[in-house]
């Protein structure tokens, strides 16, 4: 696997990476709808899947978690790394890497299934479904179950808890969605789909 | 933020638990957080907490306002998910986990404390090079994405206020995606020439 | 080191960039002027092999650019345009090391041979610095530095003073000015070709003019004017 990655795959997973740390590490930004200001760092892993597709999206969100796994303060708060992996919503970070990977898939997956040339609102929902399903159900998959099991709750009362955090990621996949689809229009050469 | 490798954010220093070496301290914990969350009785939790917070202690020197304020982002979140514990399951299961989350916490305090990013860096190298040799990973390519990721860290942080000002001096509000497709296409122009540059000076011994 | 462009045709995206170019490049200081657009940027790719002709062969030292491209690689180093896209590691001799491995495998040797460009270019205090400390211009100097510690026969230079403040500009043509290497420069700053040796000007992917600086470059500037 690791031959057939090109120096420009290496350049879009670096680009993507450092894209997601910037996206983490700014102020939070004012939304549309939700009443809070949220980080943008899982629009960082939604446009990755998005943009570069399932393998080098996968990538690019593990070479996140490694940098940070080395100490480098690439998390919002700018905190430690390793003190997120071993608390409660370890698994939420966990999760980017198949979230990545499933986004990536599934963006595929409608390009293909298309047969042809989209318009651009059927690339903005194959996109939304994409990042809807990908980029917030996958990691609520899998830190949902990590936040249980270290709270000693039961996976109903761990669901409920994460239940607040959703009608923000609705708002970023809609966004990711969007942004995806506009880039996607203005350079059709771009990415690794 | 400066982020050359040998940079002075991390809050390493020196004490008795930085001579080991990260992969150690990494498998210790790992092995440290799995009991803690297999057990269940909080007088066991209570004690491995308290034992937690004397090790970070040892190693972190007096804990001032600065080594505070890193962990405050945690505290919170430990502070929100023990009283969400505490009010659907009563205080004792509240107890466990708080003990639990504080022994995890230290403990991952401790290591950070202890290992200097050089050495997590030394230790990364170290796991890479067998799996680069089962041809798993390329190590070469592994360390010149994260050091091109490292590099490009600044730049997209300035390319992102440039942004914000261009669109703030056209009077455009600063919703987030009239400043996310400037930011997405430069960033993927920025991959043409990146690339352009890897090939110009790469030569085979860089991605063996 | 005699640069041979043989029957060479470039298309891209469809587009026509250069046709049938027959070149034969020897001099020690060239230019190459040109509209943007023209297909300057196009015709210096061809030369370390970042891009492939449609047609045609190039030739740098006698070696196939296509066939030997880790050879001609070894011999021509490339500085690009924009200072931030072409470094790729975060401090100064960790950049200038990248590339370096085959031509110098020790590592001490590695460095000493950084240490002394950087010093050669009166940039010695710059080796441990964070990239993200320097200014445009020392970040040109530094991708300079790093092309120069290959050793190669020729430098190509796409447009390199076009985002330097005046003070780097000087700086960098009076380095190049001292190189012993062979070095072909694309470039819109008509005033630092004037001690060259030869100039070609570029318009829709032929050589439309080809003398010595100050005919091609009248020659040019009168176009401009139509």
């Amino acid at each position: 696997m690791s031959s057939s990655i090109s120096s420009k795959d290496i350049t879009y997973i670096a680009l993507f990476t450092s894209l997601t740390t910037v996206f983490s590490i700014i102020p939070p930004i004012p939304m549309p709808v939700v009443p809070v200001p949220l980080t943008l760092q899982t629009l960082g892993l939604m446009l990755a899947g998005l943009v570069l597709g399932p393998r080098l999206a996968l990538l690019s969100m593990a070479l996140y978690l490694l940098i940070a796994l080395v100490g480098f303060p690439v998390l919002p708060g700018a905190r430690s790394g390793l003190a997120v992996f071993a608390g409660p919503t370890g698994g939420f970070l966990l999760g980017f890497l198949p979230g990545a990977f499933v986004t990536g898939w599934m963006a595929k997956r409608s390009a293909q299934l298309a047969q042809g040339a989209r318009s651009g609102a059927q690339i903005f929902a194959g996109n939304l479904t994409a990042a809807i399903l990908g980029g917030a159900l996958t990691v609520y998959a899998v830190g949902v179950p990590w936040l249980a099991i270290i709270s000693n709750i039961p996976m109903s009362e761990a669901v409920l808890a994460v239940a607040i955090f959703m009608p923000g990621d609705v708002i970023k996949a809609l966004i990711a969605a969007f942004v995806a689809t506009r880039v996607a229009q203005l350079m059709p050469t771009a990415g690794d789909r | 933020m400066n982020w050359g490798v040998d940079s002075d954010f991390s809050s390493a220093q020196a004490s008795w638990l930085s001579h080991w070496s990260a992969g150690t301290k990494l498998l210790i914990l790992v092995v440290m957080a799995s009991t803690f969350v297999l057990i269940n009785h909080p007088l066991w939790l209570g004690l491995s907490a308290l034992f937690m917070l004397g090790v970070w202690r040892s190693v972190n020197g007096p804990v001032n306002w600065q080594a505070w304020r890193r962990v405050i982002w945690l505290a919170v979140t430990v502070t929100v998910v023990v009283s969400y514990v505490g009010f659907f399951s009563g205080v004792d299961q509240a107890l466990v986990v708080l003990f639990r989350l504080l022994a995890l916490l230290f403990a991952a305090l401790a290591v950070v404390a202890s290992t200097p990013v050089t050495d997590m860096m030394a230790a990364v190298q170290a796991a890479l090079t067998p799996l680069g040799r089962w041809g798993w990973v390329n190590p070469a390519k592994v360390a010149l994405a994260f050091g091109l990721t490292l590099r490009l860290i600044p730049v997209m942080l300035e390319q992102w206020q440039e942004i914000r000002q261009a669109q703030a001096a056209r009077g455009i509000s600063a919703a987030p995606h009239a400043l996310l497709v400037p930011m997405l296409a430069r960033t993927i122009r920025r991959a043409d020439e990146l690339a352009e540059a890897i090939d110009a000076r790469a030569d085979s011994a860089d991605f063996r | 080191m005699l640069i041979e462009f043989e029957d060479v045709t470039l298309e891209r995206s469809g587009r026509t960039v250069l046709k049938d170019l027959n070149l034969s490049l020897l001099e020690h200081r060239i230019g190459i002027i040109g509209v943007n657009g023209a297909g300057k940027s196009s015709l210096a790719r061809l030369i370390n092999g970042l891009l492939t002709p449609t047609a045609g062969q190039v030739r740098v030292d006698g070696l196939d650019v296509q066939l030997q491209l880790t050879a001609v690689r070894q011999q021509v180093a490339f500085v690009f345009q924009n200072p931030d896209n072409q470094i790729v590691f975060p401090v100064v001799d960790e950049d200038m090391a990248f590339g370096l491995k085959a031509i110098l495998p020790d590592k001490a040797a590695r460095q000493a041979r950084i240490e002394s460009v950087l010093e050669s270019l009166e940039m010695a205090d710059l080796a441990k610095r964070p990239i993200q400390q320097l200014s445009g211009g020392q970040k040109q100097l530094v991708s300079l530095a790093g092309a120069l510690c290959r050793e190669p026969k020729l430098l190509v230079l796409d447009e390199p003073t076009a985002q330097l403040d005046l003070r780097y500009r000087n700086r960098l043509l009076q380095i190049l000015a001292d190189l012993p290497q062979q070095a072909l420069v694309l470039t819109h700053d008509l005033a630092m070709l004037s001690e060259f040796d030869r100039v070609l000007v570029v318009d829709r992917g032929h050589v439309v003019h080809d003398a010595t600086p100050a005919v091609a470059i009248a020659w040019y500037e009168r176009r401009c004017q139509a």
